[in-house]
């Protein structure tokens, strides 16, 4: 999918249309449109992503998941618990068995 | 109570977060939310007096109001003192307030019912009190 497909499809999601994705952003009326044929500017498509909610990444086509967030954190997930500082509750560390399960549980979800 | 954990988790979805409800972990581990990957994991053998509903719109608030880059990982404390905590708190109570008193008004709202069904400690109140009748 291209960046002005990948907009329009989620400005849809949104209830809005191209024009008013446009102006939200403060670029003009079809500015966007204009995306079709010619490639964005870095900062206007960053507008853009913010009025969206969604990454630059993702409107790039880069990636799939729609949220920035999700890039920053360790693709694999038994990575990411283990870069986790030390996770603490009131104080006590968590054991290490029940890390076990809550990172099973995590891993499940993902299905 | 039912109704308000329905309405919950249909906030959960509409906002792309995963939710399980586990029985597999021990007593004295907390409930759980990863922002970045949108995660939220509550406790079920949880020995906390706190209500599940409370927990659940906590661990939301988390993701949906809180920054990404201040923790990685939530843990559910009813006593932490992290301004984060606090914040959850807040919102998690304005969350549930606003559902179950949208039909009531203002004169007829009691925090204090709301704060026991909710299993809340009496230090709560004064946060209580301004969502329940802000809301």
């Amino acid at each position: 999918m291209t960046t002005f497909e990948r907009i329009k499809e989620i400005s849809k999601q949104r209830g809005l249309n191209l024009k008013k994705t446009a102006t939200e952003a403060g670029l003009s009326e079809n500015a966007i449109y204009k995306w079709k044929t010619q490639t964005p500017q870095s900062n206007a498509l960053q507008a853009v992503a913010d009025v969206l909610g969604v990454s630059v990444d993702y409107l790039l086509g880069n990636t799939d998941e729609m949220h920035s967030n999700k890039k920053d954190a360790p693709y694999d997930l038994k990575e990411f618990i283990d870069s986790t500082p030390v996770l603490k509750y009131d104080g006590k560390d968590i054991p290490e068995a029940e890390m076990r399960i809550i990172r099973r549980i995590l891993e499940d979800m993902d299905d | 109570m039912t109704d308000l954990i329905n309405y919950l988790l249909f906030i959960a979805i509409r906002n792309d977060i995963k939710v399980v409800f586990s029985e597999d972990l021990d007593t004295y581990t907390p409930d759980l939310s990863v922002p970045s990957q949108r995660k939220v994991i509550i406790n079920r053998n949880s020995n906390n007096n706190v209500s599940v509903a409370f927990r659940l719109a906590h661990e939301l608030s988390h993701i949906l109001f809180g920054s990404v880059e201040q923790n990685r990982v939530y843990a559910f404390s009813i006593g932490a003192t992290k301004s984060s905590e606090r914040i959850a708190h807040e919102q998690a109570m304005h969350m549930i307030a606003k559902y179950v008193f949208q039909d009531t008004p203002v004169e007829y709202r009691n925090y204090i019912n709301f704060m026991e069904s909710l299993g809340l400690p009496s230090y709560f109140e004064d946060m209580a009190r301004e969502a329940v009748m802000q809301a």
